[in-house]
């Protein structure tokens, strides 16, 4: 029996001015690795892994203005992961916690100014 | 508390070089509220463009007021409101803000400053003061009447009261605290609407041709002055200039911000060079929350644009341009995204 139900998302697609900059900042926040596809293909997008997502990132000469638009990325450890923000040296907004779901979030931005929603979702199933 | 609005502005603007030739009339108010919506500020404004000076307003609309050959308004006469003030700005805006928008005000010290002229004036009020109570009671006016009319923000601009002494204000305005009390009957106990938001603009003090002044104790008597203003002034919120260079001792004043009310803190550059450059102004930002919490703060360029000082050139216009876009960049960054 078909379908029209997506299985998931596989990738989100932002602007990047420094893709070096953008690879090293993501691995460094995200601990995302890099795909190499520089042997398959002579597409400039970089290819950021998570493992079971990833995040690509088209070059362009001059960033636009990305605000509203931003993607949510929930963590394992709040608190954690807030420590290891504050240990290499990324700003985030002020937490907001919704106890109704036992949700919290703040919002971090990369070096190109794109934004980044953090959540972490206490009933959230492992 | 009334809307946030993070990423303010003092609604003083410069119209569009296309338009500036000429006198500014509604179209430079629509080009005005392209820019601002393509900056991404949070509160639009007409820029005042319509009025040659801030005092314009009262011309024609107020009986007793007389207008000379560059446009200034002063008193000639026993003052009685005619007609609105501001409707013309109110129609502009309401038809073509696609979002809030603010009105300003001259607050009533700093028009009976303006519109007091020796041999003129006292012959109608004597001093300073009791022009300044008349004009209150017709701003009070204009302020009941944007509130029916739903302005969902009206702005007072008020003088730099810490500078009444000095300026032979304790004669005839009286000190600080009188200032204050003056400028207060425009808006005390006026029933509105929670959402809409009632702001009094506190600017620094600054010489004719618009350089700020260096008197020696100055800083001192505007740290007193502001704690005076924010803890008695019945605002929603305080538009505050700051220093291009900020300490930590600037920001002190900020503890007397009651609870429910918004200081927004006027600290970005209006010639800034860069619409990026927000890690400085994030640094200002977290200072501030060592004395109020960050949910009760907004963020502003320091100063209107269309000022003594400033120029009105297209160069001026696009630095008005980065300032806004700097002052909605660096507040997205500091509160994140809020709907």
């Amino acid at each position: 029996m078909s379908s029209n139900r997506p299985h998931s998302i596989h990738h989100v697609n932002f602007p990047t001015t420094d893709p070096e900059r953008t690879k090293e900042w993501y691995g460094k926040v995200f601990g995302m690795e890099h795909v190499d596809v520089s042997q398959l293909s002579n597409t400039k997008v970089l290819l950021m892994s998570r493992g079971n997502f990833e995040l690509h990132f088209t070059p362009i000469e001059e960033m636009r203005r990305m605000a509203p638009f931003h993607y949510a990325m929930e963590v394992e450890d709040w608190d954690g992961f807030l420590e290891h923000l504050k240990a290499i040296g990324v700003r985030y907004t002020k937490p907001v916690e919704r106890p109704q779901n036992q949700s919290k979030f703040c919002y971090i931005h990369d070096p190109d100014g794109t934004m980044i929603e953090l959540t972490y979702h206490g009933m959230r199933q492992a | 508390m009334a809307n946030v609005y993070r990423a303010d502005q003092t609604g003083s603007l410069i119209a569009p070089p296309a338009t500036a030739a000429g006198p500014a009339g509604a179209e430079a108010v629509k080009a005005l509220l392209v820019l601002q919506k393509q900056c991404g500020v949070d509160v639009v404004s007409d820029g005042q463009a319509l009025r040659a000076s801030p005092c314009a307003i009262f011309a024609e609309r107020v009986a007793g007021v007389r207008s000379d050959a560059e446009g200034n308004a002063h008193v000639a006469g026993p003052l009685q409101r005619m007609s609105r003030l501001t409707a013309a700005e109110v129609d502009i805006l309401k038809s073509a803000a696609t979002g809030a928008f603010k009105i300003t005000l001259p607050a009533p010290t700093l028009a009976a400053m303006q519109m007091f002229r020796e041999g003129t004036t006292d012959a109608h009020y004597p001093t300073r003061r009791d022009l300044a109570v008349a004009l209150a009671a017709i701003l009070r006016e204009e302020i009941e009447d944007l509130i029916g009319d739903g302005v969902p923000y009206i702005q007072l601009d008020g003088p730099a009261y810490e500078l009444a002494a000095e300026r032979g204000g304790a004669a005839t305005l009286g000190n600080v605290d009188e200032m204050l009390r003056l400028d207060a009957e425009a808006l005390r106990e006026l029933r509105k609407p929670e959402k809409i938001a009632l702001a009094l603009r506190l600017p620094r003090a600054r010489d004719t041709r618009g350089a700020l002044l260096q008197t020696p104790g100055l800083a001192e008597q505007r740290a007193s002055m502001l704690e005076a203003a924010l803890t008695r002034m019945p605002a929603d919120r305080f538009l505050i200039e700051f220093p291009a260079e900020t300490t930590e001792a600037d920001f002190a004043p900020l503890r007397a911000v009651p609870a429910g009310k918004m200081a927004v803190l006027g600290l970005v550059d209006p010639l800034a060079a860069r619409a990026d450059d927000v890690d400085p102004l994030l640094d200002k930002l977290d200072l501030a929350v060592t004395f109020i919490g960050p949910e009760r703060l907004a963020l502003s360029p320091r100063r209107g644009f269309a000022e003594p000082g400033l120029s009105s050139d297209a160069q001026s216009f696009e630095a008005q341009r980065r300032s806004l876009t700097l002052t909605v960049e660096a507040a997205r960054r500091f509160w994140g995204f809020e709907i």
